[in-house]
This record gives structure tokens, C-alpha cells and sequence, in this order.
């Protein structure tokens, strides 16, 4: 049985007689001429007629059938497996992502598509199809271990499904269905049907080269069209200035514009300030001046269709100053303008403390250290890889003479046809781009940033470049490498910020997680060897706190946002705020093409739930097989002979 | 007085034309044509030894002083052409219709015009005759050069005729042609069966009549480029069918066919007594009696 997708193009049929009207519609404008020599007209005519008519009729008849066979084309036609002789394994795939909860009227995108599965089973009911149901989001939850054929059971299972706080991970569920249909060799065709609302992370680097090809299955994707506003925390960082801390936020805006808004500001559960928020500006700040060193806070943003409490958590956790070792070797006899320990000492970074030493038996096993020096390869014998080193070239060094270092940087490319000499490029580390990212540096202009693998670990990182394609900051392990000398008036320090914000970057590198101000859900964060004894949520009781977390290898994941506070086995109180990841927020609709081209050589369909013949369009995926594409191979070889056809024609009558 | 197919400028030029049928001819009166039969003139043919019936006068002394036998000198008779110009009045002849060109028709009384003058300026007798599926009108012959005028009158009575049909009208020659006499066709031969045409030719030719076939085209019969439009009705001026086609299907082809039925007349209808030649009515008609003239 023969059914069209788009079956409102078949009244466009009659279009196909058009070649056969325009002949005679051309045909009738003929004049006429008195003439003597009919007869041999008439002759040539009758000589000819067979062959010439017949190529004329079969054009015609060529150009009618290719308009026909067009209009076929885009109706979409399908034909119905017949159920008594095939069986069909349909996979369902349901996105229980935190980005289906987004409201919609009285109702949330994750309802609207359990509504669309269920009518979906209860017409593949007594079909010959079998159905496998998985929930996807991070992880991969099956529904029905065995392909089943739909049932009230199914349907019962469905009713039952929530989401989950977590983000889209489109690739564990390709994981999956890959390595399950390796397992399983004997049933060789599957369809899938995956439901989401296509706010997953499916753009995101990881996805690029994934081998999809493993599955080569036909994949529809059903997603509910619908824009809404959200509003978001991107990413969050405190800066200790003295008794005020500064809490920078970078906030996103998905979905339809709006207007400036109000953002809260709460320490503890208590209000303490209230910005508006222009939407001209990527970021908003608050100061908040208090010698309260450790607390928890929020940020409140307007509810958006995805959150009704929108808020973002966060810690601030007080460390102890850190100690840094400038290993200087100078003259005794420069001081002030003159000596680089002077300008050591001047640096103020908050939690920083610098020491000059002289000797290099005061470095060892010691935690940071600066060094000026060119004897690299002593210091590195004695050094620490827990440690961290910072490497400054002497003094006017040629760049040569550290080919030793530099021959395994990976060097990544460089814009040379831009004009600003002040210009930089950031390199491989996402964590240095994010934090370098932050700072408003005058005259510096910071390029997109991009990210390349490095395959070997033990490679040198290149985290900033000259214009002229050199690198300027290399990092190994602990060590970062300054491949420029601190300039004869050592103003380089000082003066120049992006010392300040390099050293900065170097200094505060998290050597754990768990000084982080806050995590996202799905976060593992390590416990090194410790062990938790209870766990309490401090801004949230309506979920059991069992459900709130789980552990393995060593490290807890938070699976609801919250502040916790996690008693540990050496008696250690730690502190976690978890919030959404800002990614599920961003409900943005994704470009189908841009799917197309991530997800290559396999038969990929799209179909809006919001679509009126939405249903009926997906049941004629699901037990039929579409033949569009073998209607176009027909049109294209038509096509050929109508063209040659016609240059024969031409040919006669040139 | 004037006349629509005498032009007095070449009428001037023609008087220097000579017209020569080629081969014998049999005239009732003296004249520049070699006929059959051997009479007094100055082109010898042969010595007879006498006999006593002869004419003493034609004895050759000189042979007899060398020889001592009488012998008779005999000598070709010069006659008179007695001709017939057949003008082909058939409806197709009238190409092109209502437009400012010369007809087939009018190029056809042009030629019998002119191809009269010369034969009457050299005391020829010329018949003239117009035809379609029967002789239709017809001016008994004169060698008298005042019968030029009657010749121009009979021209210009605009006769449109029918189909044409030559067995009707070989039919009717024969009535009043004798051996040996020239005949002048001037028609665009148009007919359904070419083969026809040449065998009722060759039939002529058979009885020593000597034919001259002057078959008139018109530059728009044989190339169809003149025509813009595509789908055409062409309807026939003579037997009034229509047929329509696409001028590009047929252009090339119809070409070709007409350029194959000109070379099977020019191949078979050039014969010891039959000459055929295309009129091009293009050319200026003095230029084709020029061809005709210098090429016979």
C-alpha cells in the first residue's frame, strides 16, 4: 500500500500535463503560406514522420513523466511493509535531559513528547513491530531489556518516566545502540526514533569525530519546535580584593530577546543587592563587602520557561596565601628600579605571598617558584612534578638555544593578516582560555578561541603566542615557561597586565576541585581517599538526599542542584554548590543541516511534533520505506534521456 | 505602343543573338537552319557520279577534267526552324502570390517574348501556345516579324490556368507537331510523378522533335529560409491541399529533395534531342537566354 507524506502535493499532479499543453498552446500559433511544392513536402514528411514524431512523442511524454515524477518526489511516497512477512525493530529513544522540562502553555516539552510516544505505541499495537525503549540523558537507562511488541505495559512504563537534572549526552546514547547492534549481529536493521527537544550538547567538539557509521541505521529525530526565553548563569568567579569580594557573573540569553532584567544577589538565604542587567553587557557584578571569608550564595535571575526558581549557586572558600619562591639571581648590588627582586616583591596578587630566595636548596619541595635563571635542567632534577615552576629566560637569550624545550610544542595557527599588533591568540587550554577570558585588558584584543587535541599528554601546551606565531607561555606538567626574558627595565611585570593576568593564571590553577566555587550536575568531584559519612542539603529537603548523589571511583556526583555539605571520614566538612548546566538552558533550536553534518552517511530525518500531520508522518516512517530517493534516481535518468533526446531534435533541425 | 514583356533596350541587345536549335531541321522555307534534305546552298556534303535524270548545272567539271566521269556536286539544303513555345499557365505558375515580385508566370512571357524575337529576327517560324491540363490558347506560327506584335498581345492576356497535366497536352502536340520541328517548354514542371514527365519528354524526342525545356523555379521554392515562423501551413496554389509542419523538421530535408529532383531532370532530360535547362528567376532573364544560347 502506497502512502505520501506530503499527499497535499498530489493535486499538483495535473501539472504534469503542462509539456502537452504548452505543445498545442505553441502549436496553434502557425501561420500560413500559399506554396507550390507540397507534394514533396508532403513526401518528406511522410518519409520522416516515424522517426522523427516517434522522438517528438517520446519527449513529450519524457518531460510530462519527469514533472510526474517530481511531484512524486516531493509527496513522499511510501510504501507499508506488509506485517505478516517482515518484523521491524523500532528503537525509542526519550531525552530526560533537565531542557525538557521547559514549559510550554500548561504543559512541558518532555509532556508533549510522552504524549507523542504513547499514541505512537498504541498504534504500532498489533503491528509486527518490536520495541526497545531507552531514556537518555547522560546515562542511558533501558526501559525493556528484550524488543517487545507495544503493549499497555509499555504504555504504563512511559506514564511513569520523569526527567532527570542532567544534561544531553547524544553520544552515550550512539555508545549505546552502536555497541548493542555489534552484540546483537543477527537482527541486521533497526529504525530509531529519537525524541528531544535538541537543546543537547550536539555541537560540542566531542561529537565531531565520532564514528557514527557504526550504527548506520535510519534515525528519525521528533522535536517539539518551540522558542521560549531562558536565561542563565554561564560561569561565575569571585576575586578577593581585600575585605571586598567581587563576584563576576557571565550570564546567557537563549530563545527570544527580552528586555533588561533584575539579578539578585543572596549570602546565605539573606538579600543583599540587586543589579539591572544590561543585555548589552555579557557580564554583571556584584561587590560584596564583608569579613565573612567562607559562605554560600545565589544568584537569582528572572523565571524563565525552563526553571520557576532560576538560581545559581555558589561557595566561597578561603584558602590559606599561598607561598611563591622567586629564585632571582642578580647582583647584590641592584636594588631598587634596577633589581627584578624589587618588582617581585611589588606584585600584589591577592592570597600571593612572593619570597626572593638566592639559593637553590631553599627551593626544594616547595610548592611555587619563580626562576630566573638558565641552569634549567639542575633545577629540573630537584623539581617536583606536584610542584609548580615558573621559568623565566635570562636576560636578552637567544631564542635558539631552547630548541630543547620547544620541539615538541604543538604549534597551532596563527592569523597572520591581522593588523593589531596587540593582538594574541589562546591556545589549548580550555581552563586558561576561560580564565584569561575574564579579564578586561585594555588594547588587548582576545580572538575567538578554539581548542586542538594534543594527543600526547606529556607534550608541551602552548597557552599563548606571539603575533608572529611564536609561543610566548609554554606548560608542561608544572612548569610554565616564559619563552621571553624579563625585559632589561623589568617593567614587563608590572606594567604590562598580561604578566599580572599570566601569573595570576599560573598561581590560583586549582591543584584540586574541591576549591571550586561551584559544579554542575554530572560533575565528578574527587575525594581523593577520603570517604563520606552524610551528606545535607541546605537549600532544598523535597528530594530524598539519597537520591541526590551518587559515588564512584573515588569521586561524587551530584544529580539535583543544591548547596551540600559533605562530612567526610577524616573529619573534614566539605562544601559543593551544584547547579544545571548552563548548556540545557540553551533551547536554541538547532540547525537540522548542521546535524546533517556531524551525523554523516546515514539516513537522518527530521519531524516537528508541533506539525499537524505530525503523527500520521511519523507512522508511515516508523512501518513504512520511503522511496523518495529512488524516485529521483528515476527523474535523473529521464532527465539524461530526455537531453539526449533533445539534442537530437536540435541537431535535425539545425 | 507599349508592351508589358518587350523591353525596347533588349529588344536592341537581342538583335545580335543567334539561336540555333542544334541538329537538323525541317523548314517549308529557305533559311539559316541545316536541314535534312540536300538542296542548293553553300555547305557541301558529298559526290554523286550522274545519272541521266540530273540537273546538268550541278555537274563538277573540274572533277570531270581529272577524272573524264561526270559527277555531281551535292550540297546541304539551308531552311527555316519552324518552332513552338509552350508557356505553362498552370495556377502554380503564379508564385509568388500578391506580392511586388515577378511571377513564374510573367518570367515565363519574358522568356517566350524574347526566344520569339530572336527566332522571328532570323526568320524562323514560332507558333506560341499557353497550357494547363489541356492547350488552351494557342497563335498559329508566322515567320513574319510583324507577328512579334501578335505574340506580345497574346502574352499579356493574364490566363490562370489549372492543374497541369502533360499527358493531356503531349496528347494535343502531336495533333499539330510535325518531325523535326522545335518545341519550347517553359513550365515549372510541378506535377506529382517526375517520371512521367520525362518519359512523355523522351516520347517526343522519339519522333525527332527537337525539345527545349526550360523548367522555371523561384528563389523561395527551393530554399525555405525566407520563412520565420515555425509551424506553417503550407496549402498548395495548384491543387489546393494543405500541410502543416514545423519549418525547421523539413527546411534541410526539403532541400536536399528539391536539389535531387533538379539534378534527375538535368540528368535525364538531357538527351540527343532534349535539352533541359533551370531557370533561375532570380537572374535578370536576359542572363538565362545568354546561358541557354551559349550553352545549346
Amino acid at each position: 500500500m502506497i502512502k505520501f507524506y506530503n499527499q497535499y502535493i498530489l493535486f499538483f499532479l495535473p501539472l504534469s500535463l503542462l509539456p502537452v499543453i504548452l505543445h498545442f498552446l505553441f502549436s496553434k500559433k502557425t501561420i500560413k503560406i500559399k506554396f507550390t511544392y507540397t507534394s514533396l513536402i508532403e513526401k518528406i514528411l511522410i518519409q520522416n514522420f516515424s522517426k522523427n514524431k516517434i522522438i517528438d512523442i517520446i519527449i513529450l511524454f519524457l518531460r510530462c513523466l519527469i514533472i510526474f515524477l517530481l511531484i512524486i518526489y516531493f509527496s513522499r511516497p511510501v510504501m507499508y511493509l506488509n506485517p505478516k512477512q517482515k518484523n521491524l525493530d523500532l528503537i525509542i529513544a526519550i531525552d530526560t535531559s533537565f531542557s525538557v522540562r521547559q514549559k510550554v502553555l500548561n504543559t512541558t516539552k518532555f509532556e508533549i513528547l510522552k504524549e507523542k510516544i504513547k499514541n505512537l505505541l498504541k498504534f504500532l499495537k498489533n503491528k509486527n513491530v518490536k520495541i526497545k525503549l531507552l531514556l537518555f540523558d547522560e546515562d542511558i537507562k533501558v526501559l525493556n531489556e528484550t524488543f517487545d511488541f507495544s503493549s499497555d505495559e509499555l504504555i504504563e512504563k512511559i506514564n511513569n518516566i520523569k526527567p532527570s537534572y542532567k544534561s544531553t549526552n547524544i553520544k552515550t546514547l550512539f555508545n549505546y545502540i552502536s555497541s548493542f547492534s555489534e552484540l546483537d549481529i543477527r537482527r541486521n536493521y533497526y529504525k530509531i526514533i529519537i525524541f528531544t527537544d535538541f537543546a543537547e550538547h550536539i555541537l560540542k567538539d566531542s561529537f565531531v569525530s565520532y564514528d557514527i557509521n557504526k550504527i548506520s541505521r535510519e534515525i528519525l529525530f521528533c522535536y517539539p519546535e518551540i522558542v521560549s526565553t531562558n536565561i542563565g548563569i554561564e560561569s561565575l568567579y569571585l576575586e578577593d580584593k581585600n575585605d571586598d569580594i567581587v563576584i563576576n557573573c557571565l550570564y546567557f540569553i537563549s530563545g527570544k530577546e527580552i528586555k533588561n532584567f533584575n539579578a539578585k544577589l543572596f549570602i546565605g538565604f539573606k538579600h543583599i543587592d540587586t543589579v539591572n542587567v544590561d543585555i548589552e553587557k555579557k557580564k554583571f557584578v556584584f561587590n560584596y563587602l564583608s569579613n565573612e571569608k567562607n559562605f554560600f550564595g545565589k544568584i537569582l535571575l528572572p523565571n524563565d520557561s525552563l526553571i520557576e526558581d532560576n538560581e545559581f549557586y555558589f561557595l566561597n572558600n578561603i584558602s590559606n596565601n599561598e607561598e611563591v619562591f622567586c629564585f632571582i639571581k642578580e647582583r647584590e648590588y641592584y636594588t631598587g628600579f634596577k633589581s627584578k627582586k624589587f618588582y617581585f616583591e611589588k606584585l600584589n596578587i591577592p592570597r600571593i605571598s612572593f619570597k626572593i630566595v638566592s639559593s637553590e636548596e631553599n627551593l626544594k619541595n616547595k610548592n611555587l617558584i619563580i626562576v630566573d635563571e638558565e641552569k634549567i635542567n639542575d633545577l629540573l632534577s630537584s623539581f617536583s612534578f606536584d610542584n609548580k615552576l615558573v621559568i623565566f629566560p635570562k636576560e636578552k637569550i637567544d631564542y635558539e638555544d631552547y630548541e630543547e624545550f620547544l620541539k615538541e610544542i604543538e604549534i597551532i595557527e596563527f592569523q597572520k593578516d591581522n593588523p593589531n599588533p596587540y593582538s594574541i591568540t589562546l591556545a589549548e587550554s580550555s581552563e586558561f582560555n576561560e580564565y584569561f577570558n575574564r579579564f578586561d585588558y585594555e588594547k588587548i584584543w582576545v580572538k575567538n578561541k578554539f581548542l586542538i587535541n594534543i594527543e600526547k599528554n606529556s607534550s608541551w601546551i602552548t597557552l599563548l603566542k606571539f603575533n608572529d606565531g611564536k609561543p610566548a607561555l609554554i606548560k608542561k606538567n608544572g612548569i610554565f615557561f616564559f619563552t621571553f626574558p624579563i625585559d632589561q627595565s623589568n617593567t614587563n611585570l608590572l606594567y604590562k597586565p598580561i604578566f599580572l593576568g599570566l601569573l595570576k593564571f599560573i598561581f590560583l590553577e586549582k591543584k584540586q576541585n574541591l576549591n571550586k566555587n561551584y559544579y554542575f550536575i554530572s560533575d565528578k568531584i574527587s575525594l581523593l581517599d577520603d570517604k563520606i559519612i552524610k551528606i545535607n542539603n541546605f537549600i532544598t529537603t523535597t528530594y530524598n538526599i539519597e537520591d541526590s548523589y551518587s559515588y564512584e571511583d573515588n569521586s561524587i556526583i551530584f544529580n539535583i542542584p543544591g548547596v551540600y555539605e559533605v562530612f567526610l571520614e577524616s573529619k573534614n566538612k566539605l562544601y559543593v554548590a551544584v547547579n544545571i548546566n548552563p548548556e540545557e538552558g540553551k533551547v536554541d533550536l538547532i540547525e537540522k543541516n548542521r546535524i546533517k553534518d556531524y551525523i554523516k552517511n546515514i539516513n537522518l530525518s527530521f519531524l516537528n511534533t508541533q506539525k499537524t500531520s505530525f503523527e500520521k508522518e511519523l507512522y508511515n516512517w516508523c512501518i513504512g520505506k520511503e522511496y523518495s530517493q529512488n524516485v529521483m534516481y528515476f527523474i535523473i535518468l529521464f532527465f539524461i534521456i530526455e537531453t539526449l533526446l533533445s539534442r537530437i531534435v536540435y541537431k535535425r533541425l539545425i | 505602343m507599349n508592351f508589358k514583356y518587350a523591353d525596347s533596350y533588349i529588344l536592341q541587345l537581342l538583335n545580335n543573338f543567334i539561336f540555333e536549335p542544334g541538329g537538323v531541321v525541317d523548314g517549308k522555307h529557305p533559311g539559316k537552319h541545316r536541314s535534312f534534305s540536300i538542296g542548293r546552298s553553300l555547305e557541301f556534303v558529298q559526290h554523286r557520279e550522274y545519272t541521266p535524270t540530273d540537273d546538268l548545272k550541278y555537274i563538277d567539271w573540274k572533277v570531270y577534267a581529272r577524272r573524264d566521269r561526270f559527277f555531281i556536286k551535292q550540297y546541304y539544303q539551308e531552311t527555316n526552324l519552324e518552332s513552338w513555345i509552350f508557356i505553362d499557365c498552370s495556377r502554380s505558375m503564379w508564385f509568388p502570390e500578391n506580392t511586388k515580385e515577378v511571377t513564374k508566370y510573367e518570367y515565363a512571357n519574358y522568356l517566350a517574348s524574347y526566344l520569339s524575337y530572336i527566332l522571328l529576327k532570323q526568320g524562323d517560324t514560332v507558333g506560341i501556345a499557353k497550357f494547363d491540363n489541356k492547350i488552351k490558347y494557342l497563335l498559329e506560327k508566322s515567320s513574319k516579324e510583324k507577328f512579334y506584335y501578335k505574340i506580345l498581345q497574346f502574352l499579356e492576356e493574364e490566363t490562370v490556368g489549372q492543374q497541369t497535366k502533360f499527358v493531356n497536352i503531349i496528347d494535343e502536340i502531336f495533333k499539330f507537331v510535325k518531325k523535326r520541328m522545335f518545341l519550347i517548354f517553359i513550365s515549372d514542371l510541378i506535377v506529382n510523378n517526375e517520371l512521367e514527365i520525362v518519359r512523355l519528354f523522351k516520347k517526343i524526342s522519339s519522333y525527332g522533335i527537337n525539345i527545349l525545356i526550360l523548367h522555371i523555379i523561384h528563389p523561395k521554392e527551393y530554399d525555405l529560409n525566407w520563412i520565420q515562423e515555425n509551424k506553417i501551413i503550407f496549402e498548395d496554389i495548384e491543387y489546393l491541399n494543405q500541410i502543416t509542419t514545423e519549418i525547421y523538421e523539413i527546411k534541410n530535408l526539403y532541400q536536399k529533395e528539391f536539389k535531387k529532383i533538379l539534378e534527375y531532370y538535368k540528368k535525364e532530360l538531357n538527351d540527343k534531342n532534349v535539352h533541359y535547362f533551370v531557370i533561375n528567376t532570380k537572374l535578370p532573364v536576359l542572363e538565362n537566354l545568354r546561358l541557354i544560347i551559349s550553352q545549346k
